[in-house]
């Protein structure tokens, strides 16, 4: 008979190393955030980013839940489709480096992604974008607060809302201290820790399992996740690839560093994030090749990558993958804690509530979304209502439709803020419908064809020429003023 | 003795058998009795060719998971004749996901074991799987018809960068 896996790590280890990891990094966002001034320095790091930390941050805000525990999910579900499809995910880092460069140069005093949409769209397109953004935002804040649960879980056995709710609390107190300065400079450190434990796990797991074995038991006992047409599977692979471009070219997350960066820098940073982070998933994604031979069989999908690479390297090996999992889990979750935060403020205080709100007012009213968003994601993640991979490839319906609005929106003078609005609802509806009627692995690229097809048209129909002047805001006041 | 000493007797004997049935010796409860145990899995068909299946069931499950291991058994055939795979759950959980599995009908059922004898203690229903994974020609079109946006949007962004990169190489 198998012996039953256990888990790698005492529970009471799990916890001690989270609060000591926590305590680093809230005392790193409590010291960078004393030289936070005005609210441009707590939002956007004061756009004086160089090209290190710009790299590093984009690919450790990449590797997230994503990479750590849905690639290995996937890869479980769907074999090698699903782990070289999720490493394809890196495109859209790729691609938004000629759009980051854009993006610096038409909103020079930018600060969202909001900011573009209802200077360029009008407030109609604004709105159903800003509805797409938030379900995005707040889907992706539950799942990275339920991974954080799920990996205490798996790894230690420690309760899962005890987990979740330890893993909140770090990154909402560090964020609220250091704005976007300090979750970039955690992200770089973090970046750091992420390759060399991941390579560690990649090198260790070959050398004492090796290919074969896994092979073999795949071909004879689970044949699909080996084949190049897994029907689902091929589904899934370019379902991905929009979900990918979806979320990256439609979050603040990602706006936000464009307009931090160094003018020159957001290019180079962005493609060299993708190319960082694409060989990611294929390691993450091998570990869960290798359950099946060592006898693990996860009560839920999204547990195999911490199991297998704990089961395999021992308690050192847990140690490893646990520093690796919850520094990945940090760097995307304070990433967006303080990008939806930004928009929140921006967007719906500022623009729309309070527009004679001042810096000061601005700086407080930032602070205090954070923590707003904190205690709603943990309200939504104490039920642990659906698998991470269900839940982020919902939000896919929503993102994708984004794709064609903003890549014409940041080119094409022709395309107007009907057309925008008309090919990101109805793009999502139909994602939507796709998703339930046919399955996950088909709602983003229903929602990216159905948006573009709305785009294409409304272009070759379109009389309007937009004046790129007016993206700029404060040179526009200027002159009204 | 009296008839009223008598009943007292009997009334204290019968309390103490109650309260040694109820907290009970493990090993007398399980050996006589073997507790029930349910297994659930996907009502329709896979077409994703994973699954979970779900076991439920009394005291072994979820009061003495040290001394007990549980275990899912899969067959080529609907009386279990043979068990061909054993799929242990993980830690202290009574589900299991598995996945690659092929077109065709699977069989499986939840077991309890003692973990100090491998003395198999309860047993579960048989649940049926039935895999029909997605049609290809589908899986294929929608495949071609992500590599022609995918492509389309790529020549996009590459034409417009070019094309602003010229502009601004010119305005300088």
């Amino acid at each position: 008979m198998t012996d039953t896996p256990a888990f790698a790590l005492n529970s009471s280890v799990g916890l001690a190393i989270v609060v000591v990891f926590g305590l680093i990094w809230i005392t790193f966002g409590y010291y960078l955030g004393r030289s936070n001034k005005t609210h441009e320095d707590f939002a956007l790091a004061g756009r004086n980013v160089g090209f290190a930390f710009a790299a590093a941050t984009a690919m450790a805000t990449w590797v997230t839940s994503n990479t750590t525990l849905v690639a290995p999910q996937l890869t479980y579900q769907f074999g090698m489709w699903g782990m070289i499809g999720y490493s394809f995910a890196a495109l859209g880092l790729i691609l938004f480096a000629p759009l980051s460069a854009r993006i610096r140069e038409l909103l020079p005093h930018g600060y969202t992604s909001g900011d573009f949409i209802r200077l360029r769209y009008g407030k109609w397109a604004w709105r159903i974008f800003i509805v797409i953004s938030m379900v995005y935002a707040i889907g992706w804040l539950i799942s990275l607060g339920m991974a954080g649960g799920i990996l205490l879980q798996a790894l230690s056995g420690l309760d899962y809302q005890v987990g979740m709710s330890a893993i909140l609390f770090i990154c909402v107190t560090y964020t609220l201290f250091g704005g976007l300065k300090a979750v970039i400079a955690t992200d770089f450190i973090q970046a750091l820790i992420i390759i060399v434990g991941v390579v560690l796990v990649a090198v260790l797991l070959l050398m004492r399992q090796g290919l074969e074995p896994v092979h073999e038991t795949l071909s004879m006992n689970h044949p699909e996740l080996l084949s190049l047409l897994f029907p689902a599977a091929i589904m899934f692979l370019f379902n991905n690839i929009f979900f990918g471009l979806g979320e990256i070219f439609h979050s603040n997350v990602w706006w936000t560093r464009a307009l931090a960066f160094k003018k020159k820098v957001a290019f180079k940073a962005f493609l060299v994030g993708g190319l960082l982070w694409l060989p990611i998933p294929i390691v993450t994604g091998f570990v869960a090749l290798a359950a099946p031979q060592l006898g693990i069989f996860p009560a839920s999908p999204d547990m195999v990558g911490p199991s297998v690479a704990a089961h395999v390297l021992g308690t050192f090996g847990a140690v490893v993958v646990f520093i690796v999992v919850f520094s990945a889990l940090a760097s995307s979750l304070d990433s967006l804690l303080a990008a939806t935060s930004d928009l929140v403020t921006r967007d719906l205080y500022h623009k729309h509530m309070n527009p004679k709100a001042d810096d000061a007012r601005l700086f407080k009213i930032n602070r205090r979304v954070i923590v707003g968003l904190g205690v709603l994601t943990w309200l939504f993640c104490l039920p642990q209502v659906a698998t991470l991979g269900a839940l982020l490839n919902f939000t896919g319906a929503f993102v994708a439709s984004t794709i064609w609005p903003v890549v014409f929106g940041l080119y094409n003078p022709r395309i107007n803020g009907l057309t925008a609005a008309l090919a990101m609802a109805l793009g999502t509806t139909i994602g939507l419908i796709a998703y339930f009627s046919i399955g996950f692995y088909v709602a983003a690229l229903s929602a990216c064809a159905v948006s573009g097809a709305i785009t294409f048209v409304g272009v070759k129909l379109s009389k309007t020429n937009f004046e790129w002047c007016r993206l700029n805001e404060k040179a526009m006041e200027g002159e009204s003023g | 003795m009296t008839k009223a000493g008598l009943r007292i007797v009997l009334l204290m004997c019968s309390s103490l058998f109650c309260l040694y049935w109820t907290i009970g010796i493990p090993s007398f409860a399980h050996q006589s009795e073997a507790p029930a145990l349910t297994l659930t899995g996907p009502s329709g068909a896979v077409s994703e060719g994973y699954f979970r299946l779900h076991a439920e069931g009394d005291d072994t499950l979820h009061n003495a998971p040290a001394e007990t291991q549980l275990l899912f058994e899969q067959s080529d055939s609907e009386d279990f004749a043979s068990v061909i795979r054993r799929y242990p759950a993980m830690g202290e959980f009574n589900q299991v996901a598995l996945s690659g599995f092929s077109d065709g009908r699977y069989y499986f059922r939840a077991a309890v074991f003692q973990a100090t004898n491998a003395e198999r203690v309860a047993v579960s229903n048989v649940v049926t799987v039935h895999v029909q994974h997605h049609s290809l020609n589908r899986a294929l079109t929608l495949f071609a018809i992500g590599a022609g946006i995918f492509i389309l949007l790529v020549l996009t962004i590459l034409r417009y960068h070019l094309q602003t990169k010229r502009e601004g190489t010119e305005h300088d």
